[in-house]
């Protein structure tokens, strides 16, 4: 039985070498006041206070923080659908000034027919054709640059049917 | 050859002037004295433990500080289940094997310098002069080769054997440290045996 254990005995006494490697002489006369130091200078005193409570209320985000730590795999896919979360909200960001273009040039055709069928009195009344442009794309150029013979003068229900498309 | 003391002790070996528990109720109430007197008494140790885990002085000091610092912080989740010793323990080992798996291969040695006993230490003597075929090898090779060795073991299997080999803690102190069973603790530190003795083959056969 002990011929087939092995024998450590001279690998034990090898490892009693490291009981040998000590500090620089004098190295714990100050460790303990080094502590001391750190802990009332909050070196870590607000993120206790903070983070601390934080933890404590939420022990799923504390799991998730060290797995950031520990994980590079972890921490390389957050810091992957990170980038690419970023990279759409600019992508996102530069969008609005085409679709702005896109719904107003369309705008005059589209507008015109949905001015048609309201019923304008309430909106004729405060448009002077006078200072409208003809080429303007605000649809109450069109609008009101109709004749006004044909503009209704009494007061119905508008009704705006709006295009799928809009 | 030089045996660590059982966990519960004091770190000078002298018999503690005030009952550690009375020390932590203290340090619970932010006694920031009775803190720095649970320091003292643990500091060797917890030093030790993580620097022989990372073989270098700088991050030891760095993981052994940063480890009172959470413990301190942590005061008031300590249950008193296990011993402040052990629990201060556990915290120490969480924190650098969380340090030395960020740091996987990337691990640099800065060793510290041998004490005046080893050159007088009969079984370090013998591995020099009488059983090391490389007779040319002095303690400051074996050193490195050791550390390097130490190095090669995985995490776990280098904690089993720094506490057990070099710490002196037993299988069952070690069992409570690591939140593993004694067996785990058992076959564990057999496998990392075994494969420092290969590793460290030409140093340890006989002539």
């Amino acid at each position: 039985m002990n011929e087939n254990q092995p024998n450590f005995e001279s690998l034990r006494r090898l490892l009693a070498l490291k009981r040998h490697e000590t500090p620089p002489p004098g190295y714990f006369n100050n460790f303990s006041r080094q502590v001391i130091t750190r802990i009332c200078a909050g070196e870590t005193g607000a993120e206790a206070g903070f983070s601390g409570r934080l933890f404590a209320s939420m022990p799923w985000l504390l799991q998730w923080v060290q797995s950031l730590e520990t994980k590079p795999v972890f921490a390389g896919g957050f810091a992957t659908a990170l980038c690419a979360l970023l990279l759409f909200g600019a992508v996102i960001a530069q969008r609005p000034d085409s679709v702005a273009q896109a719904i107003l040039q369309p705008a005059p055709q589209e507008v015109a027919p949905l001015v048609a069928s309201a019923t304008p009195t309430t909106m004729v009344q405060p448009v002077n054709p006078m200072f409208i442009e003809d080429n303007s794309t605000n649809p109450v150029s069109n609008f009101a640059s109709a004749p006004i013979g044909q503009m209704p003068v009494s007061a119905q229900f508008a009704s705006f049917p709006i295009s799928s498309g809009n | 050859m030089i045996m660590a003391e059982p966990v519960a002790r004091n770190d000078s070996g002298a018999s503690a002037p005030v009952d550690e528990e009375v020390l932590v109720k203290r340090a619970r109430g932010g006694d920031l004295e009775a803190y720095d007197e649970l320091v003292q008494r643990y500091q060797q140790r917890i030093y030790a433990t993580v620097y022989h885990m990372t073989s270098n002085h700088e991050d030891a000091n760095d993981l052994a500080q940063e480890s009172f610092i959470k413990a301190f912080q942590a005061l008031k989740s300590f249950k008193g289940g296990s011993s402040f010793y052990t629990w201060l323990y556990r915290i120490a080992v969480n924190k650098t094997i969380n340090f030395l798996k960020q740091r996987k291969n990337r691990i640099h040695m800065s060793l510290n310098d041998l004490d005046f006993n080893a050159e007088h230490d009969p079984d370090l003597v013998a591995f020099v002069s009488d059983k090391t075929p490389r007779r040319e090898a002095n303690l400051n090779e074996l050193q490195e080769k050791l550390n390097t060795a130490l190095l090669k073991l995985s995490e776990q299997h280098r904690l089993v054997v720094v506490l057990h080999d070099v710490q002196g803690l037993s299988h069952e102190e070690i069992a409570k440290v690591m939140e593993c069973n004694i067996g785990t603790v058992r076959s564990r530190l057999f496998y990392a045996r075994q494969q420092l003795q290969a590793w460290l083959s030409d140093y340890l056969k006989p002539t």
